[in-house]
Order: C-alpha cells, then sequence, then structure tokens
C-alpha cells in the first residue's frame, strides 16, 4: 500500500506491509506501468518467505513512475 | 475566489471565500478533488506551502517535463495529513509462517478498492447502478453500513471490470485495473510458476465501511471463503 499511510497502517500491526512510495489510489503504479507492477507485487510476495515477524514493515525503494506506458 | 461587486447592494455582494473554505472545499464541497482532499485535513498553513510548492513546481514541468517533483510534492503532502497513528491501534501482531514457498503456493487477491465485475454490481443500498458521482456524495452513509464483497472471477477481461469508490481517486485504475487490482499480473505469475497458483475468484470492497463490523463478524466470514478456493496465503491491498 502507499507509504502515505505508514504510521496509520503499522499502527495496526499487520503481519507483513510492504509500502510504495506512491500517492494514494496507486498502490503498484501508474496506469499501464507493467515493469512496476510486476516488481511491486513481487516484492510483495516475497515478504511471505522473507517476514520473519508480525508487524514486518518493508518501504519499497523505487519512486513511482510517470509517462507514457504502452497500453 | 469569489469577485466581490461593489456595485451591488450588501444582500447581493457574495461572501468572501477564506482560505479555510477554499482549501476545505476539495475534500467532499463545491471543488471535490478526491487526490487533493487531504487540503482540509492537515493546517492552513500546511495547505498553503503545499499550493505554493505544488505552482511552482507545476511552472517548471512546462519547461522541464519533469512530474517527478510533482508527485513527490504530492505524496509528502498526503503523508504529513495521512501518516498518523489512527483510530486503530493493535499490542498483538499476528503471524503465520507460510508452510511452503510461494512458487507453491495458491494465493488470493483482496483488495479494498470497489472493483466489480460487469453485471454484477454489488448495488449498495439497493442501487444498482450508481455512479462514481453518486457514492462521491455518499461517503457518510457508506461509513456506517456493512461492506459488501465482490467476487471477480480472475478470467475477467480489463473492459468486464468496473470500479466505484467514494474515497479515493478513482482514475488510475480505472485506467488499468492493475495499478490496484493486479488480476493480469496474477494471472501471468501463475503462468511463470512465480506463484503455485491464483485463487479463483479474486476478491473487493469499498473500504470505506464500517470498520469494527468488517474486523469482527464479516472479515473472518470473507476469510473463509478465501480458504474454501484453495488459498494458501493471501495479498491484501489497502487503497
Amino acid at each position: 500500500m502507499s507509504t502515505v499511510f505508514k504510521d496509520r497502517t503499522a499502527a495496526m500491526n499487520p503481519a507483513r506491509i510492504l509500502l510504495t512510495p506512491h500517492p494514494m489510489g496507486r498502490p503498484l503504479s501508474a496506469p499501464f506501468d507493467v515493469e512496476k507492477q510486476r516488481a511491486v507485487l513481487k516484492a510483495g510476495l516475497e515478504l511471505l518467505e522473507t517476514a520473519t515477524e508480525g508487524g514486518t514493515v518493508v518501504e519499497y525503494g523505487e519512486p513511482y513512475r510517470t509517462g507514457s506506458f504502452d497500453s | 475566489m469569489a469577485p466581490n461587486d461593489s456595485s451591488n447592494s450588501d444582500s447581493d455582494v457574495p461572501a468572501k471565500e477564506t482560505f479555510d473554505e477554499f482549501r476545505s472545499s476539495f475534500s467532499y464541497g463545491s471543488r471535490t478533488d478526491l487526490l487533493f482532499k487531504f487540503l482540509k485535513s492537515g493546517s492552513e498553513q500546511q495547505a498553503d506551502d503545499f499550493l505554493k510548492e505544488f505552482l511552482d513546481l507545476a511552472g517548471n514541468l512546462i519547461d522541464d517535463g519533469d512530474t517527478a517533483p510533482i508527485v513527490d510534492v504530492i505524496v509528502r503532502a498526503q503523508s504529513a495529513v495521512y501518516s498518523v497513528p489512527g483510530n486503530f491501534q493493535y499490542e498483538d501482531k499476528p503471524f503465520t509462517v507460510l508452510d511452503q514457498p510461494v512458487s507453491e503456493s495458491k494465493i488470493a487477491l483482496l483488495t479494498t478498492t470497489g472493483h466489480f465485475a460487469e453485471g454484477d454490481d454489488p448495488k449498495p443500498f439497493g442501487m444498482d447502478d450508481l455512479t462514481q458521482e453518486q457514492v462521491v456524495k455518499m461517503t457518510s452513509e457508506f461509513g456506517k453500513a456493512d461492506p459488501v464483497l465482490s467476487e471477480i472471477p480472475i478470467t475477467t477481461t480489463p473492459e468486464q471490470t468496473r470500479v466505484r469508490h467514494g474515497g479515493y481517486d478513482i482514475r488510475a485504475t480505472a485506467a488499468d485495473r492493475n495499478v490496484s487490482l493486479p488480476i493480469d499480473r496474477m494471472n501471468e505469475f501463475a503462468d511463470e510458476d512465480v506463484i503455485g497458483g491464483f485463487a479463483n475468484p479474486t476478491f473487493s470492497f469499498v473500504g470505506l465501511t464500517s470498520q469494527l463490523r468488517l474486523r469482527k463478524e464479516i472479515g473472518p466470514a470473507w476469510a473463509a471463503k478465501a480458504k474454501a478456493a484453495g488459498a494458501q496465503a493471501a495479498v491484501l491491498i489497502p487503497i
């Protein structure tokens, strides 16, 4: 989900959270940025294997990309 | 700002709009824009600082075409307002170890984005074919009501996918559902054996809903549905 809600979400202590530095409403990417969608989703799935305790918060490092992506 | 025509009588003179009224109008007011509704939630100074920087960067954008600073200032402003502990804070940290690799696990997808399949309108309050504009005006009603879970078959095409949610700017995900409902990416991952399988159907609901009922009564029933679909783990995407 978007890092915009970081403290609010972390306070709930869900098992694993991946935060993306994206505007609200665009948690994976800009429209049609397939490469970013795959990368973010893979990073989230990896947490299923790598997290070792509840409340694990990971911040995705790459910024939101804009531009004309192929639709 | 509303103009002030000094030739009118006092009763005809439109009241001058204060800055506080102006910034508040973006949040379910005369200038509703859900990307910028945060302007109402922070302080007047925060809104002032944001608008000054935003307009300065918009000026730069004309010449350099670089949108990254614009995105950054929006994220920073939204974070300043929203990234504070809310009403729900818990001490316990539930955690379950995945028993097998992701590549051997069937994964469910649940989002709070308000997506549904064409022909399967969740009909909030019994009303069919509500528009985005209509639900934006009904946020207080949604906040008190029970959520309705939409089951979206994973074979649903983008053209058959609808989205409607009064709490956030849906423009990006209306253009491409994978912005927040990554059905196409999950299907690809299943085909490529990145995941062991994609649980069918996928699930979505409007997260702007009665939170206590969702947590205590409705959520557990939904988790059971995902398990019944064979899910061994789930990706949850709150908007």
